[in-house]
Formats: C-alpha cells, sequence, structure tokens
C-alpha cells in the first residue's frame, strides 16, 4: 500500500477484485464465460480434426450465413429487455426477400426497393407497436397472427416459386470491404449501433425499466406507450434490412426462406442470457448466442455430422444452459428464503 | 384443556432487520385472539410461522401441546388455515365449485360430480350461517361475500384455527357486522380464531383475547376484559417512540401559493365531484376507508389517470399524462411498492435514478457516474445498503421505501403525493419519512398523503380530507385530527 492511498484495513486481494467487479457485471460474465468457452472450445476441437475450420474463408462463410439471424437478434433482444416479443419477423424475412425480388426483376432501382422493403417492414412494426401499446394486445398472439400473414402473403406474392435475382444486390452477394463481406459488415454495424442504443442511451434505460416494472416506469413518468412504439419499430426496420440482406445473400427471393428464424434467434437470445419476462439481455450475449449456433452448425458439417442433427445439438445446449440458469436462481432464492 | 396452537420464544430475522424476538403466544380453542399491531411489527411474520411458510430461527411451534416442525402442506394436514388478505377465489368458477377447490368430496363411484359438490358446500355454508347462492359464479359476488365465500372454505371439518389476516380492511364499515358474525360463529364450533387487525375498536368488540406486538416484539398479552382501547394504543405505538406531531412541525410554516387545485373533479364512480386546494408548504392528508376513493386522488393529481370530469392544475400544468407530470416536478410514491415503484432485481442505484432516466444499465454495470450520485442520494436518507449496486431485492422494507424517496428528492419535486408511505416500514423508518415530508414542506412542497393511519395523520397534517364513497364528507385541521374525529366524520354522525 502506498502513502497516498487512503488507508484500508482488512482488505484481501480477493476483496479488492470483488469490489472492482460489479453485481451485474458478475451476473453477464455468469452467461457470456460459458458462451464464449463453448464456442472456442467446439472451434478448436473440430479445427483439430480438420484444420480448414478456422481458416480465414470458414470464419467469413459462418459469420455471412448468420449475418441474417444476427440482425434479427439485434432487433429482438431489445424488445426482449422491454418485456415485448415478436413472431412475425421470420415470414418478414420470406416476403422481404420476395418483395426485394419482385421489384428488381420489374426494373425498380435498387437502392430504392430497398428503401420500400425498410419502410414496409418498419411500418409493419409501428402497427405491431401501436395495437401492443395502445390497446394492450399481448404481443404473442399479435405477432402470431403476423406470422401467418405475411408467410401467406410471401407464397401469393411469388406464386411460391423462389424468384432470382440475375443482377441486382452484387454489393450484398460479393462485396467487400478490407477483405469482410458486405452482410458481416452490415451484422457488426448493426451490432455497434444497437448495442450503443441499448447500454448507453436514455432509451436503453427506459426499455429495461419498462420490461423490469411496467407499473413502476410509467409511475416513474417513462412514457412506456412511446417506448413500446419505437422499439417495435426499430425492431421491424431490422427485420427488413435483414430480408434485403438474405435476398442479396441467396441472390434470390424465396418465399419460404426466413421460415422459423424468429424462434431461433429468441432461441439464441435466451442462450444469451435474456429473458422472455423482461428486464434482463444484452447485445453482446445475444451475438454469442448466436454464434454458438453458428459454430455448432459449421462444427458439424465439418465432422461429417449430418445436417440434420444441428437443431438437435443447438437445442441441447439451450436446454442445459436454461436448465443450469434455473438452478442458479432456485438455489439463490432458496438461501434468500433461509435468511428471510 | 392444551392451548389449539401455542408459539414459545420465536425469534425471527430477515437481513437487516430482526422481525420478531422472544414471541409467546398460546391460542385457545373457542376463543378469537386478536393479533394488535402496526404495520411492520410482525404480525404479518407471526402468521406465515403459524401456517409453515416460514421457519423461525429460534423457538418453537406446538400444536395442541406436542411441538411440531410445520411446513405448508403440514400444517394443512393440522387444520391450520389461513384467509389472505387479497382475495383468492377463481372468478369463473361458481360458489360450491370455488368452495371445494382444495379436496371436492367424491360420491361411491369416486367420482366428483355436482351434486357431490353441492351438497358438501350447502352443509360447510350451513354450519356457518351463509347465505349464498352456490350456483353463481364467483366473479359475481361483492368483495364482501367473495370474503365470506374464503372464510367458509377455509372453515371445512378439518379445522382447528383460522388465521384471519386484516379481515375488514377491504370491507365497507358497514359490512363489518357481518364479518363478526361469522368469526362467532366459528369460534363457537370450537375453533381457534386469530384476528388480525389495526383497529381496536373491532378488536375490543370482537376479540376474547389479544396480543401486541411492536417492532417484533411482545408488548402485552392477555384477555380484552382487562384492558381499554386507550391502554391498547399505548401499547401499539409506545410512549416516547414515535415522532410526535410537536417534534415535526415546529412553529408556524409559512404558506404559499395554490400548487394544486381540484375544480369539480370526478373519475367514474370512484371520484364524485371534489373539489380543493393544496398550497407550497402545507401537508395535506387525504383519508377514508377502502373505496372511498383517497386512492385515485391520488393518481388523478399525479396525472397516472385521467378525470372524467372537471379540471385539475398541478404546478401551473393540468396533469394528464404521467410523463409530462412526472417532468414538471410532481413526484408519486406508489402504495404497492413491490408492484408498482421498485425493479426489484435491478440494482439500488438504477432505481434511485429511474425518474431521473439519467443512467444507462451497460453489461459492465452500473456507470459510476450514477453509482456516485445514488449513494450521495442514499447517504442523505440513511439508506442502509453495503453497495448501491447491489439489487434493491436484498433491502428491507423501510430501506426500499427510502430507495422510491430518495428518487424524487433527487430530482427536485415541488408536488409530493405519497400513498400510504409507510406500510410496511419499520418505526424509524417511519419517523424519518415523517421528518422528511414536513422537511419538504418547510422548503415550499406541497404534499398530499394518502392515509389511513390514524398516528400518522395525526403526526404529519396540517389539514385532513375526510373521503367516503368518493366524495369529501369533511375537513380536519391537523392539530385536531384525532382518531375518533375521523371515525366519526367517516360514519356520517357529525
Amino acid at each position: 500500500m502506498t502513502v497516498d492511498t487512503p488507508p484500508r484495513p482488512d482488505i484481501s486481494g480477493v476483496q479488492r477484485a470483488r469490489r472492482l467487479v460489479s453485481p451485474a457485471l458478475k451476473d453477464n460474465l455468469q452467461v457470456y464465460i460459458p458462451l464464449i468457452v463453448i464456442i472456442i472450445g467446439l472451434a478448436v476441437f473440430t479445427n483439430s480434426q480438420n484444420a480448414n475450420f478456422l481458416s480465414s474463408g470458414n470464419i467469413k462463410q459462418v459469420l455471412v450465413a448468420h449475418s441474417v439471424l444476427g440482425i434479427l437478434a439485434i432487433g429482438q433482444t431489445m424488445l426482449l429487455v422491454a418485456g415485448q416479443f415478436d413472431l412475425s419477423v421470420g415470414s418478414m424475412v420470406s416476403f422481404g426477400a420476395v418483395l426485394t425480388a419482385k421489384q428488381l426483376t420489374a426494373g425498380v432501382p435498387e437502392s430504392m426497393a430497398v428503401l420500400i422493403v425498410l419502410l414496409v417492414a418498419g411500418a409493419t412494426g409501428l402497427v405491431w407497436g401501436l395495437l401492443v401499446a395502445l390497446i394492450r394486445i399481448a404481443p404473442f398472439i399479435l405477432t402470431l397472427g403476423g406470422l401467418a400473414v405475411f408467410a401467406s402473403a410471401a407464397v401469393t406474392l411469388s406464386r411460391s416459386t423462389t424468384i432470382p435475382i440475375p443482377d441486382g444486390l452484387l454489393w450484398l452477394q460479393s462485396g467487400s470491404l478490407i477483405g469482410i463481406p458486405t452482410p458481416i459488415l452490415l451484422w457488426l454495424g448493426a451490432l455497434v449501433v444497437g448495442g450503443l442504443l441499448l447500454h448507453f442511451t436514455r432509451f436503453g434505460h427506459r426499455l429495461y425499466a419498462v420490461g423490469a416494472n411496467e407499473e413502476a416506469a410509467f409511475l416513474a413518468g417513462i412514457s412506456v406507450v412511446r417506448v413500446k412504439i419505437i422499439v417495435f419499430v426499430i425492431n421491424g426496420v431490422l427485420a427488413g434490412l435483414a430480408a434485403v440482406v438474405m435476398a442479396g445473400r441467396s441472390g434470390a427471393g424465396d418465399p419460404h426462406v426466413g421460415g422459423g428464424l424468429e424462434l431461433t434467434t429468441i432461441a439464441a437470445i435466451v442462450l444469451g442470457g435474456a429473458s422472455l419476462a423482461g428486464g434482463r439481455g444484452t447485445i453482446l450475449g445475444s451475438f454469442l448466442g448466436v454464434l454458438v449456433l453458428g459454430v455448432v452448425t459449421s462444427s458439424l458439417t465439418f465432422l461429417n455430422v449430418p445436417n440434420s442433427y444441428n437443431q438437435f445439438v443447438f437445442g441441447a445446449i439451450l436446454i442445459a444452459a436454461v436448465t443450469v440458469t434455473a438452478t442458479a436462481e432456485l438455489r439463490r432464492r432458496r438461501t434468500n428464503a433461509k435468511r428471510r | 384443556m392444551d392451548p389449539t396452537l401455542e408459539m414459545r420464544h420465536i425469534d425471527k430475522s430477515f437481513p437487516g432487520t430482526r422481525a420478531l424476538k422472544d414471541v409467546c403466544i398460546s391460542i385457545q380453542p373457542g376463543r378469537v385472539h386478536a393479533l394488535v399491531g402496526e404495520n411492520g411489527a410482525g404480525k404479518s411474520t407471526l402468521i406465515k410461522i403459524a401456517s409453515g411458510a416460514l421457519q423461525p430461527d429460534s423457538g418453537s411451534v406446538l400444536l395442541r401441546g406436542a411441538p411440531v416442525t410445520l411446513n405448508p402442506r403440514t400444517a394443512h394436514e393440522h387444520g391450520i388455515r389461513v384467509v389472505h388478505q387479497e382475495r383468492q377465489v377463481a372468478p369463473t368458477r361458481t360458489v360450491a365449485e370455488n368452495l371445494v377447490l382444495h379436496a371436492p368430496q367424491r360420491n361411491g363411484l369416486g367420482l366428483v360430480t355436482r351434486k357431490s359438490i353441492a351438497a358438501e358446500a350447502k352443509a360447510r355454508l350451513d354450519r356457518l350461517g351463509v347465505d349464498l347462492d352456490l350456483d353463481a359464479p364467483a366473479s359475481t359476488l361483492t368483495v364482501a361475500q367473495t370474503q365470506m365465500l374464503e372464510i367458509a372454505r377455509a372453515v371445512d371439518f378439518n379445522a382447528a384455527c383460522i388465521i384471519m389476516d386484516e379481515p375488514s380492511a377491504s370491507l365497507h364499515r358497514s359490512e363489518i357486522g357481518r364479518l363478526f358474525e361469522i368469526t362467532r360463529a366459528i369460534r363457537d364450533n370450537g375453533i381457534a380464531v386469530i384476528y388480525i387487525s389495526h383497529h381496536l375498536d373491532e378488536v375490543m368488540q370482537l376479540a376474547d383475547d389479544y396480543t401486541v406486538l411492536r417492532d417484533g416484539q411482545q408488548v402485552t398479552t392477555g384477555q380484552t376484559a382487562d384492558t381499554t382501547t386507550s391502554r391498547l394504543i399505548e401499547d401499539m405505538f409506545g410512549v416516547g417512540s414515535w415522532l410526535r406531531r410537536e417534534d415535526l412541525i415546529t412553529g408556524e410554516c409559512p404558506v404559499g401559493d395554490v400548487a394544486i387545485e381540484l375544480d369539480h373533479v370526478s373519475f367514474g364512480a370512484a371520484v364524485n365531484d371534489v373539489s380543493f386546494s393544496v398550497r407550497h408548504g402545507e401537508v395535506l392528508v387525504v383519508t377514508g376507508s377502502v373505496g372511498s376513493g383517497a386512492g385515485h386522488l391520488g393518481r388523478l393529481i399525479a396525472g397516472a389517470i385521467k378525470p372524467t370530469s372537471g379540471d385539475i392544475t398541478v404546478a401551473g400544468i393540468r396533469p394528464l399524462r404521467r410523463d409530462r407530470a412526472a417532468r414538471a416536478g410532481i413526484a408519486l410514491l406508489p402504495a404497492d411498492r413491490k408492484r408498482q415503484a421498485l425493479m426489484l432485481d435491478r440494482s439500488v442505484a438504477e432505481n434511485v435514478m429511474l425518474a431521473e432516466h439519467g443512467i444507462a444499465a451497460n453489461p459492465l454495470g452500473v456507470p459510476r457516474r450514477g453509482v456516485t450520485r445514488a449513494a450521495a442520494v442514499c447517504r442523505a436518507l440513511s439508506v442502509k445498503t453495503a453497495d448501491v449496486r447491489n439489487p434493491v431485492r436484498t433491502l428491507s422494507g423501510g430501506n426500499q421505501q427510502r430507495v422510491v424517496l430518495a428518487r424524487w428528492l433527487n430530482v427536485a419535486s415541488d408536488v409530493l403525493v405519497l400513498d400510504e408511505p409507510t406500510v410496511g416500514v419499520d418505526i424509524p423508518s417511519k419517523s424519518e419519512i415523517y421528518r422528511i415530508v414536513r422537511q419538504r414542506a418547510a422548503g415550499g412542497a406541497a404534499v398530499v398523503v394518502l392515509s389511513t393511519e390514524y398516528q400518522e395523520i395525526q403526526s404529519v397534517a396540517d389539514r385532513v380530507i375526510v373521503m367516503r364513497d368518493g366524495g369529501i364528507v369533511g375537513e380536519i385541521p391537523g392539530a385536531d385530527a384525532t382518531e375518533s374525529a375521523i371515525f366519526d366524520m367517516e360514519l356520517g354522525s357529525k
């Protein structure tokens, strides 16, 4: 101890470290560290079997393949933090991809086509937000309806066939900057913006407040209605962006391409520490959740395990993760109850 | 005869508070035992131990003379029943189905039929002299009828000890006679009754025995025939432990301009044509039993609900939206701390800063700026917490309430609406809250306190408005607001 520091007797190094690690950081690390261990462990193991796994080509390919999911996860994380969610994003990706392809084949300029998809998806988010915030429809039922509507609209608009985009959106398909493919750049950009918005702004703080205790947030003077509408719109726009990325990356508008993405997204987010009850979740955690899914999928391919096992392994990891979390929570409650 | 339920030398601590200290109580069959004490005196902890929901740290529980270890299941098997303050019926099911909800009788074939349910339900109601339509859905009953249903449900043929947790709190004063009749019918069936209330007139009328708890300690116990209401008041509050009016209100407070004005305000059927005003520097208490509309008034002034007719002006604005009202400096401390005020799993700091929208949680935790600020505010209100980054859930009730108060003192509020500010709060916190209320008033804030605690009213009020059935029935200067003056005004006898 130097002369300058105020005397702090009886504090060991461990205690000092505990003081530095805030309770919130500790909670988050308990989520992040196992996920990072899974990602690194699985990657190293697969790489020992097949040295191409950690090649830059494969890493890029995994990230590109999961960019749509990753972008969706950002908006959905904000929704979950605020105690909301949107099941319609998967079929919105299908619909948006078809809409993009349809416009491009009809000769609409690329930038215009993209803008329209973003607007349509954002407007859909606005509708969900208005209905949820103003007339208090449960988001689950409402967006389940939306899922059906847009799934059907995608099939109808495309006449049930995949519409190829012969020479549009090439910047998404093969474009890159300093060697990083465009879809990854868009994903990273959305991550940074989303992370700043959720964790470093007043709006983000309000999302947590609304999710943690809506009534308390309202009585404390937070405009719960406005917060809910805005977060649904943000999620809608991100779903539109995901649709465009999907269309550009695959070079086609497939009316079934987004099927099931909504549940996969929510699974990845919950793996990343968010709670369906609201008030919990981080952008970084959700990112790690998506990465786990990506590494599992790619590893199994490299290990020559049939594709059909992808979902099985990811599902097993999810079940294991929530079981561990719930057990820890239960133990915490019990010890608290004993002390009470 | 052995007492039905006996508790010996019970100790129980929660983090930060000692809820019960060496409490000994014995409940005799066929008698009504009143458990008296303020909020936070330890009544609910004691009944949770009696019903097996909590384990004592030390001490023993005896049933008919035999020591037992209770959990909720064994307590039920031994015939201990709790009628909770909150109503717990299945609203879409009929009265008969609700009555036999837990273990319906089966007929000869081992099946539960409408007939077998109806027969048992009728027998249960007849035993207590309760008259309810067995086929009516529970949702169609009045609050009082629902309560009778719940009491009848608790008093099955196995019941030995019925614990009634503030049964009169949700009743209109005219309905209490009926509650007394049923309680006496239970007693006359040889069942022991624990009756919790802080209305001493009820205790004197109904109970055979009484125990007074204060601050977790047993103050007195005995037969009601041997005591008086004024002795009970002294036992409940203690002499000298309470911040008296003289300590809080020193000299004449300068009263400023009108800060809150209500002009013929109505809200549905709950508030009916109410007009009054509050000046800066003044503490107005609005009182009235459940259903009187006092609770709605607080939400109206704070902009959490909109009046259906009439005009409200607060701090120069019309509070029609809660977010705008909060920005104009109208603070609201809601009655239900856990459900309406706190984010229980989030940190003390985030809870303090909630009204200011000042700090965003990030994955690293609460930003240093927020921690420093919140810690300073908490120190000013002597909130007992090791670290403001800990979840607010870990604090005691009194400290949690100080956190909510700190939230509004952190943003310079000059209109304070406090709805039952000291429910479930320990005595030092109460005194601290009263001190802050008076201090803010002296600093020019207009304060409206919604309260049903007579002692609280006497301690803080400059003026008292008494409400009944949504309207104002009278106004009393704070110095004259005795329990009997308020009570008489509520009943309309003066």
